[in-house]
């Protein structure tokens, strides 16, 4: 088994927050104990709703937070045990990406200096001079030589995005963590950028951590996934398994709510919505609104069992579960049931 | 019937003053809505779409004025009525659900004065425990739970898929026929957004309405609407049935589009981006607005904005190539297509079921 | 599965709707906008022209007493009439404006490049030097300049300089206050967050990223704040705190006039006009620039 890039043990951040001037601080788990492996050259999908702790996750990787408790390793390095000085050498193998292309770049500075700041910070002479590394960067993101001299207003979204990619790529990290990379974008321009992320991973062998709360995203480009709710993991395990054989039942709504949209079979439709991140359900998190919920869920919280092949869930019940894919016909009895108590 | 057709709009074109010039946002817009059935409008950003349903309800900005054309709401244009009696119409009759239902709702009212004002202007109502029940009752019809204790609650203790709820008890208090819903679920999350959709479509069938639906998405729409008009830079460029539109997409947009959504059933299959992006719309080509992208392009489409291809059933599409598309015999030109997997045949509207473990079939 | 039937359905065909032709705007807004801009350019203009060389527009010497000829109305000899000791209004008028446009240029520019320096600091650092620099805004918001300049001028006496720091001092918070609340909400924008995780110093970043930001929000400030200044100016030289006789200045103008309203009001009036075009068109200048400035900037993001 080949060393994973990146080492994700224990993560976990929790806020203190106080209600009210003179209310005790209560604790707000944003994640909670979150641990995953990242092989080189391969993506690893978070998918997750509000609440979900995601982007936390993601700025705690992009070590613009510091976690409460946890260890990251990337590389062969111990990140979380660094200085902050040294912690600035990593920002040269580990760059972000982030959602609103519009707020990435400053919109007094033209492209081309935008793209080679990094270099200009670091003082980086090993490409070569600095407009040249420039061409190459807009040529690797599918941006002519003239958009170097241009405002990040006369770009249009998804053209801005390639730059905020350029950008990331200007110091040649090995990693990078794409966070809601698309979200903003019109729809036609989506496939755009995601096959260029998609390219620009084969050709120089970048590892990717996406960030999305669309899973047909993250299905796309992801070779692992991990889905999570209130900052833990429900299940993960590679694409095909959770997309086709999803063991958790937040996993098989997820699929489902979108599947169901697309013409898929029924569902085991969620009832209620996600609960605030401040009051957390005991035992299982999912528990409220799980169709499939027993007792047992409400009082003992489960934990990631392994299913084979590297596929793991947080559920007492998945043996039991049995979720019918697009590609059966629903012809199941009527429900007779109940909705479990929406959390308000 | 021609008698139940709720909505019709005749060539509407919407003109907006901006610092780039005047420009046509809404150009000849022609679409119908007959009751019981939903309409969705899909567009990207800058489409339209959004400004279509805002003209047609008289509810243009400052900057923005009807050019051209003509709204019938049941039978009646709308576009000669006067403010007032529009205002009327829009509480009484038609309903609007818009995206963020945080904005919609006033953060300084109650819940139960928000919608019990829907009872006191339209119907005059003032007894205060009559306007409770009704709110209560009306609360109830979009499955708000314990809807008597939650009158007094203000918007900001709601989470957001019950405000949408609330939004929308505010809009079908009355029984309106015609509901316009602006993109109700993009705000919300995923495991939120069906049982939304799922309401709505209960609502529509309880109260024979018509539903304009504004949305990007195309599977959504597939999933919760009888018919399609798929606009492009202020226009629409192809219309039809939902089903057939996305089985057998006559316009190179349509088909770009289905090409390009990443979709849950077959999650790997390679995307075609279409390429470029759409048209500054002060700046738009005299010929088919698609033309710079679209892999298809003739000189015609160039040169002359495509006549109206029009077959059974009620489909029509705005391409100079419609007949090659239909045939099969469309070839790219230029640009690289990949080779064309179907469309992704979109099945009518499913039921969701909620099942308990071990009920029905194993899958 | 595709639909195998690919038999063509019978198609008819009509021609498109045409395009309503629109017409460009008749920018009647925009005509008022653009016309209230040139005047206030045109009279900016001239203003500085005259600052910069008053001997072409006068020959006389502003402070040439001539007491036979005092209180004289305006005449072909002297175009603005003279003044209680016969000096000569229009000459004194015009090196008025060079005084008051130079003290207003020095005392702006010195008092906005320090308010933005701290105000930016404090913006984006946050925290203890945000707090202690606000604070100190606070106090000198709250302190008026003509108790300032009191007290200045008892201590070491009338003079230009002293006019130049005293106007300085009473007027830098009020773009630290601006560029502060600019510098906060830039602080929160990506491009920033994406300098620092690329390792750009704090430094930097307030130099390459908050400071050319702020920079448009800062020239429209300076530009309507330059009719303040004109106005403080006048008020403390009309106090007698300003500029010190006799150069000539507007406000002292006035207050010399204040006897003579009756008898000879263009000791009076014709400076006090002269000020009024002065800050109006400032006022407008600024308007203007922000107009123009504005729309570019929203477009950026």
């Amino acid at each position: 088994m080949s060393q994973a890039f990146m080492q994700v043990e224990g993560l976990r951040k929790t806020y203190q927050v106080r209600r009210g001037l003179f209310g005790r601080p209560k604790p707000l788990h944003a994640v909670a104990d979150v641990s995953f492996d990242v092989q080189p050259g391969t993506t690893f999908g978070l998918v997750g709703e509000s609440g979900s702790g995601k982007s936390t996750i993601a700025k705690m990787l992009m070590l613009a937070e510091s976690p409460t408790e946890g260890t990251i390793r990337i590389g062969d390095h111990a990140v979380t045990s660094m200085k902050k000085q040294d912690q600035a050498r990593f920002h040269r193998e580990l760059q972000p990406v982030l959602q609103d292309p519009y707020s990435s770049l400053n919109p007094r500075m033209r492209i081309g200096r935008i793209i080679d700041e990094p270099l200009r910070i670091h003082d980086v002479t090993e490409f070569g001079p600095h407009k040249q590394r420039v061409a190459e960067l807009l040529a690797l993101v599918g941006l002519p030589p003239e958009a170097a001299g241009r405002y990040a207003h006369e770009l249009s979204g998804g053209q801005r995005q390639r730059v905020s990619i350029a950008r990331s790529l200007a110091l040649s990290p090995k990693c990078m963590i794409l966070d809601e990379p698309v979200s903003a974008l019109d729809v036609s321009i989506q496939a755009q950028i995601l096959n260029l992320l998609k390219d620009l991973q084969a050709r120089l062998q970048l590892t990717y951590l996406l960030i999305s709360h669309d899973l047909a995203v993250v299905a796309y480009l992801s070779q692992r996934i991990g889905v999570l709710y209130l900052g833990e993991f429900m299940e993960i395990g590679n694409a095909e398994d959770v997309m086709s054989r999803p063991r958790h039942p937040y996993t098989q709504a997820l699929i489902a709510s979108v599947g169901a949209r697309s013409g898929g079979a029924s569902a085991n439709l969620v009832q209620g919505e996600i609960p605030s991140p401040m009051n957390p359900p005991s035992g299982c998190l999912f528990n409220p609104r799980c169709p499939h919920a027993t007792e047992r869920c409400r009082q003992e919280k489960p934990v990631l069992r392994d299913f084979g092949n590297g596929q793991l869930a947080a559920c007492h019940h998945a043996e039991t579960i049995t979720f019918r894919s697009f590609a059966a016909d629903a012809a199941e009895a009527p429900a007779t049931h109940r909705p479990r108590g929406t959390n308000l | 019937m021609a008698s139940d057709i709720i909505l019709q709009a005749k060539s509407l074109t919407t003109v907006l003053r901006t610092a780039s010039g005047v420009v046509r946002a809404v150009d000849n817009i022609s679409l119908e809505v007959k009751a019981g059935r939903s309409l969705a409008l899909v567009g990207e950003s800058g489409s339209g779409k959004s400004m279509t349903c805002m003209s047609m309800m008289g509810l243009l900005p400052g900057n923005g004025r009807l050019a051209a054309g003509e709204v019938f709401f049941k039978g009646r244009d709308i576009t000669k009525i006067s403010p007032r009696e529009m205002q009327a119409l829009r509480g009484r009759e038609i309903g609007m659900i818009l995206q963020d239902a945080m904005t919609s709702l006033n953060p300084l009212f109650t819940i139960g004065e928000q919608v019990g004002e829907v009872f006191k202007f339209h119907q005059g109502v003032t007894d205060k425990a009559e306007l409770r029940r009704r709110s209560v009752e009306v609360l109830e019809k979009v499955k708000i739970p314990a809807a008597e204790g939650r009158l007094d609650s203000y918007p900001f203790q709601f989470s957001g898929g019950m405000r949408q709820r609330v939004s929308i008890a505010i809009n079908i208090a009355l029984s309106p026929s015609l509901l316009i819903c602006d993109e109700p679920t993009t705000a919300l999350d995923v495991t939120v957004q069906l049982q939304i959709l799922k309401l709505l479509r209960e609502l529509q069938k309880a109260q024979n309405m018509a539903i304009v639906f504004v949305t990007h998405d195309l599977h959504l729409a597939a999933q919760f609407c009888d018919d399609v008009a798929i606009m492009y830079a202020g226009r629409i460029v192809e219309a039809g049935p939902i089903v057939d539109v996305f089985a057998r997409p006559a316009h190179p947009y349509t088909r770009g589009l289905l090409k390009a959504v990443p979709s849950l059933e077959s999650y790997k299959r390679p995307l075609t981006a279409i390429p470029g992006h759409q048209p500054s719309l002060a700046k738009l080509p005299p010929g088919c607005r698609f033309e710079p992208r679209c892999a298809y392009a003739l000189d015609v489409c160039r040169q002359q904005y495509p006549d109206w291809f029009e077959w059974e059933p009620a489909r029509r599409c705005a391409c100079w190539r419609t007949a090659d598309s239909l045939d099969g015999t469309l070839a790219p030109l230029h640009g690289v297509d990949q080779p064309a997997d179907a469309p992704q045949r979109v099945r009518p509207p499913v039921e969701i079921q909620l099942a308990r473990p071990g009920v029905g079939a194993a899958a | 599965m595709p639909d195998t039937t690919t038999a063509l359905p019978k198609l008819t065909r009509r021609p498109a709707e045409p395009s309503v032709t629109v017409l460009p705007p008749r920018s009647r807004s925009r005509y008022g906008a653009r016309v209230q801009l040139l005047l206030a350019l045109a009279v900016a203009i001239v203003l500085v022209m005259l600052a910069i060389a008053p001997g072409l527009v006068v020959q006389r010497d502003p402070t040439a007493i001539a007491l036979g000829a005092t209180l004289q109305p305006p005449s072909a000899e002297h175009w603005l009439g003279t003044d209680q000791l016969g000096r000569d209004m229009l000459s004194r008028v015009v090196y008025g404006a060079r005084i008051s446009l130079f003290v207003a240029l020095c005392a702006v520019t010195l008092a906005g490049v320090l308010g933005a320096l701290i105000g930016v600091t404090a913006g984006y650092l946050g925290g203890v030097f945000d707090a202690i620099a606000m604070r100190v805004v606070d106090i000198q918001l709250a302190l008026p300049a003509v108790i300032l300049a009191l007290v200045l001028v008892g201590a070491v006496g009338p003079s230009l300089f002293n006019l130049i720091i005293v106007l300085s001092l009473a007027n830098w918070a009020r773009f630290a206050r601006v560029t502060r609340s600019e510098a906060l909400t830039l602080r929160t924008r990506d491009f920033v967050l994406l300098s620092r995780l690329a390792g750009a110093s704090r430094i930097r970043i307030i130099l390459s990223h908050i400071a050319p930001n702020v920079v448009n929000t800062f020239i429209v400030l300076a530009t309507l704040d330059v009719g303040i200044i004109i106005i403080l100016e006048a008020t403390l030289s009309f106090l007698g705190l300003g500029v010190p006789p006799p150069q000539p200045s507007w406000g002292s103008m006035i207050a010399d006039g204040r006897q003579y309203l009756e008898t000879a009001w263009w000791i009076c009036g014709i400076p006090g006009l002269m000020l009024m075009v002065t800050v109006l068109s400032a006022n407008l200048l600024g308007d203007a620039l922000r107009d123009w400035l504005s729309p570019t900037a929203s477009r950026n993001w």
